[in-house]
């Protein structure tokens, strides 16, 4: 972190204090904050007490270095990004931001730590290696200046979920961010199903309800097309299963194949469990009948869009803003009636047609230990990632610049010719980006008004109608320390990508399913039944 | 008192010769430094192998583990797969890299038409400069099993689709295959260069005494390159333990992990993901070490058989 020169130091206090005695009765600017933070909250969770540190903090100019993975679909772009901006003119803070390329972010952060190089402030960092390492004294502990903090810490006190991002009651180094909420299903949503709806009209088929109805449909949609593989997909086979799971009517951990179970307690594994069975002898039917993308295995995003656009493929699992994303895409590129809509996934008389709520941030934060004046960059924080006005500007920018708010808290994008979409305007003005927002406007009451958006597509808004509350609660999320984040590294790096790859292989019947024991076996004698063992000591 | 004298002559001659020729050792000074900055003081890394590293003690104040990480990886379930992937990958790379060069070479040499020769000769190295990601994103295109033109062409002959790329059992293939591609043109640069130094006359007395061509490059061409085939086949040992990690990464699919996953991704995935770093330096270690066994043991034995050697 660069401190500004000692002749800029100076020249500021000297026009800070003749403003501040032209201003005399006006009250200093660090109450500002909390009183704005007050005046626009919705309810007193985000009121701030007159004794809080903010009106004590310094007000000289400093500036911060942030690290963030850069995603290539949204680019930082100095000259049009809110947050920076805002964050300077509401509180001094110079955010001096450095991308890094999201494909090498991992890398960068695990040299930056092994060689004790962090900057001020380090973006997507995973929350095990932000506890770990700042209990090692890498990282700051924020708990230190939560009494500076009120809006985080009304936000603890009414999310329960955010205990995630602590490791006990004196210990906190990980800041959440994008913290899901329900009333804005695209934060609180990961993997949905979808389908052409303009395919399924031409053909006469009805969304699918059941996996017999849509075994049915894509077989059809294989007849009619016989090129084509119907169900296509770039994710592994753990997301998609992990999007069916609910539909027949398991919870289950999308990142070790354990399940939770309620009666218990307790995690156990997922592979033995006839009803996952049942999902996996779908898919290896779909694949054996050439319903499944041949090469769903090995398959990539540039060639899953090349498929789902060009009329490859008609049935996917992905995220939620997907059906939005390539309908546009398409639509642009002259299809003018490609419609990739959202559905409900199919479901079992065990299940049911839902997917999970997120109930874990998408990503964490960590400020170091060495950090200059921590207070001043917890104050901002507080404010940025915990506050209405902070969220309002994480997520939809800047009132009138990117967005107005109607009745009812009803938001509405402001577009204009370079940002003519959602995914423009975020893109253009640095919002709904992990990193950069905390908790999201919905736990302020917003909603967006996607019905009277004339920019949005037909495809996004019926995602928001079908999928509002469409949801079932997730598994137990886990933080994991000690021996049980030993065993969470050895299951990571021993048997994760394998177990992923073994299922694959009966899926695509390279392995026959009178194997399946076996399977569950050799993965036990390596180590998987001492992991869920290690896993349920940290419930 | 001989020896004395002698000792003192050296150094005196070597001052001498340092003096009149000390243009040439500062150059020489570049390459040392460099060697040293770059491959020996690193070295003291290593010492993280024998501790509990934690980043913000520092390497020397971080507690002494012994050979914790050592037994640990020797003890795992996962060490012989990746101990026996890393092996057969680099020796059916051995197998088959190695020679390559040596046949294209020698086919090329035998070859009349300068002009047609350096073009293949310049066509034959240029896949060597293409990178590795632009090289598996081609091979993904030529081997995908429903649009790649290898199935294309199977499928013309009655076979089915394979999917090369989701099947374990063409992992190694695709590799070395990919490797001979890429790397058969410009290794068999040296082995160019090593042909031309061979006496023409050589060949002209052959063909007077009416040696056919594959006489000629069995008892002229190939003992006269014996010496470099040797040399490039101890480097290649040396590099046994060494498969190229970046290659290896890319190819990788989780369906593949079971053959794919070798040391030096092992070490990537478990030292700089996983931030065991510890554990990451002394698979390192012991991989280097391995390395360092077999190529002085095939130096020795190659120092006995064929009187060439590294050292």
């Amino acid at each position: 972190m660069k401190k500004v020169s000692k002749r800029t130091t100076v020249l500021a206090l000297f026009l800070t204090a003749s403003l501040a005695a032209s201003l005399t009765g006006c009250g200093e600017e660090g109450s500002s904050v909390n009183e704005s933070t007050a005046s626009s909250g919705s309810g007193a969770s985000q009121t701030t007490s007159s004794d809080g540190g903010s009106a004590e903090v310094s007000r000289d100019p400093i500036e911060y270095e942030l690290m963030f993975s850069e995603a290539a679909s949204q680019p930082y772009v100095e000259e049009t990004w809110l947050f920076p901006k805002v964050i300077e003119e509401k509180f001094n803070v110079t955010l001096k931001v450095t991308p890094i390329p999201s494909s090498s972010y991992n890398d960068k952060v695990n040299m930056a730590i092994a060689s004790q190089s962090i900057p001020d402030i380090m973006n997507s960092v995973d929350l095990n290696t932000l506890n770990d390492m700042g209990s090692k004294g890498m990282f700051l502990n924020m708990q230190d200046y939560i009494d500076q903090m009120p809006n985080a810490q009304a936000a603890f006190a009414q999310r329960s979920d955010l205990s995630i991002c602590r490791i006990s009651g004196s210990e906190w180094y990980a800041l959440p961010s994008k913290v899901p909420s329900a009333n804005l299903p695209k934060t609180s949503i990961d993997f949905i199903t979808m389908i052409r709806g303009d395919i399924l009209a031409e053909q006469n088929l009805e969304v699918p309800t059941t996996y017999d109805e849509l075994y049915d449909v894509l077989s059809a949609l294989k007849e009619a097309y016989p090129d084509s593989q119907p169900w296509v997909t770039r994710q592994k086979n753990n997301a998609m299963l992990w999007t069916l799971a609910p539909s027949v009517g398991l919870s289950m951990d999308i990142n070790d194949y354990t399940m939770w179970v309620e009666e218990t307690g307790e995690f156990k594994t997922i592979l033995d469990d006839e009803n996952f069975k049942y999902l996996i002898e779908f898919m290896r039917k779909c694949y054996e009948d050439g319903l499944l993308d041949q090469e769903y295995a090995i398959s990539d995003t540039t060639t899953w869009e090349d498929k789902i656009i060009s009329g490859k493929g008609f049935f996917a699992i992905d995220y939620f803003a997907r059906p939005e994303t390539m309908t546009n895409a398409a639509v642009s590129g002259g299809n003018t009636s490609y419609s990739l809509d959202p559905m409900l996934p199919p479901a079992t008389e065990n299940g049911e047609a839902k997917v999970y709520a997120k109930n874990v941030p998408v990503s964490y934060q960590g400020i170091s230990a060495k950090v200059e004046s921590p207070e001043r960059l917890m104050e901002v924080y507080d404010w940025w990632f915990f506050s209405e006005e902070g969220a309002m500007l994480g997520y939809f920018g800047e009132e009138g610049v990117s967005y107005t708010v109607g009745e009812d808290k009803k938001v509405s994008y402001i577009y204009s010719e370079d940002a003519n979409s959602v995914t423009s305007i975020a893109s253009k003005y640095g919002v709904d980006y992990y990193g950069f927002c905390g908790l999201m406007p919905g736990d302020f009451g917003y909603t967006i008004d996607f019905e009277n958006d004339p920019n949005m597509s037909e495809p996004a808004k019926a995602t928001y109608r079908v999928y509002q509350g469409q949801t079932v609660e997730s598994c137990p999320a886990i933080n994991y320390t000690g021996d049980a984040l030993d065993a969470r590294k050895d299951y990571t790096a021993n048997l994760q990508t394998a177990m992923i790859g073994e299922i694959d292989k009966f899926i695509m019947g390279q392995r026959p399913m009178s194997e399946w024991d076996a399977f569950i076996q050799e993965f036990n004698d390596q180590g998987y039944a001492a992991y869920i063992e290690a896993k349920n000591t940290m419930i | 008192m001989a020896f004395h004298r002698s000792s003192v002559g050296a150094g005196r001659s070597l001052w001498r010769s340092l003096k009149k020729d000390y243009i040439l050792y500062l150059l020489l000074l570049i390459p040392v430094i460099h060697t040293f900055i770059f491959k020996y003081v690193p070295m003291a890394g290593i010492i993280i192998a024998f501790k509990d590293f934690n980043p913000m003690e520092g390497i020397f104040a971080s507690p002494w583990a012994g050979v914790k990480w050592f037994e640990k990886f020797l003890t795992e379930p996962k060490f012989w797969q990746v101990f026996r992937n890393t092996i057969l990958l680099s020796l059916y790379n051995l197998i088959w890299s190695t020679p390559m060069p040596i046949l294209f070479a020698l086919l090329l040499n035998e070859m009349n038409g300068r002009r047609v020769k350096k073009a293949i000769q310049t066509v034959s190295y240029l896949p060597y400069f293409v990178s590795t990601v632009v090289m598996v994103g081609i091979l993904t295109q030529l081997l995908s099993p429903t649009s790649g033109i290898v199935n294309h062409v199977l499928g013309l002959f009655g076979i089915d689709p394979i999917m090369f790329m989701g099947e374990s059992s063409w992992f190694r293939t695709i590799y070395i295959g990919s490797g001979i591609w890429q790397g058969t043109g410009y290794s068999a640069i040296l082995y160019f260069a090593a042909l031309t130094n061979i006496d023409q006359e050589l060949y002209e007395a052959a063909y007077i005494d009416g040696a056919g061509r594959a006489a000629r490059m069995r008892y002229i061409s190939i003992p006269g390159i014996l010496p470099t085939i040797m040399v490039m086949l101890l480097l290649n040992i040396g590099n046994i333990m060494q498969v190229s990690f970046e290659k290896v990464i890319l190819l990788q699919k989780p369906i593949t992990v079971d053959v794919s996953e070798v040391i030096n991704s092992y070490v990537y995935k478990r030292g700089l993901l996983n931030m065991d770093y510890s554990y990451g330096t002394a698979m390192g270690l012991l991989q280097s070490l391995i390395g360092f066994i077999l190529v002085t043991s095939a130096n020795a034995v190659s120092k006995r058989l064929t009187e060439t050697a590294l050292w």
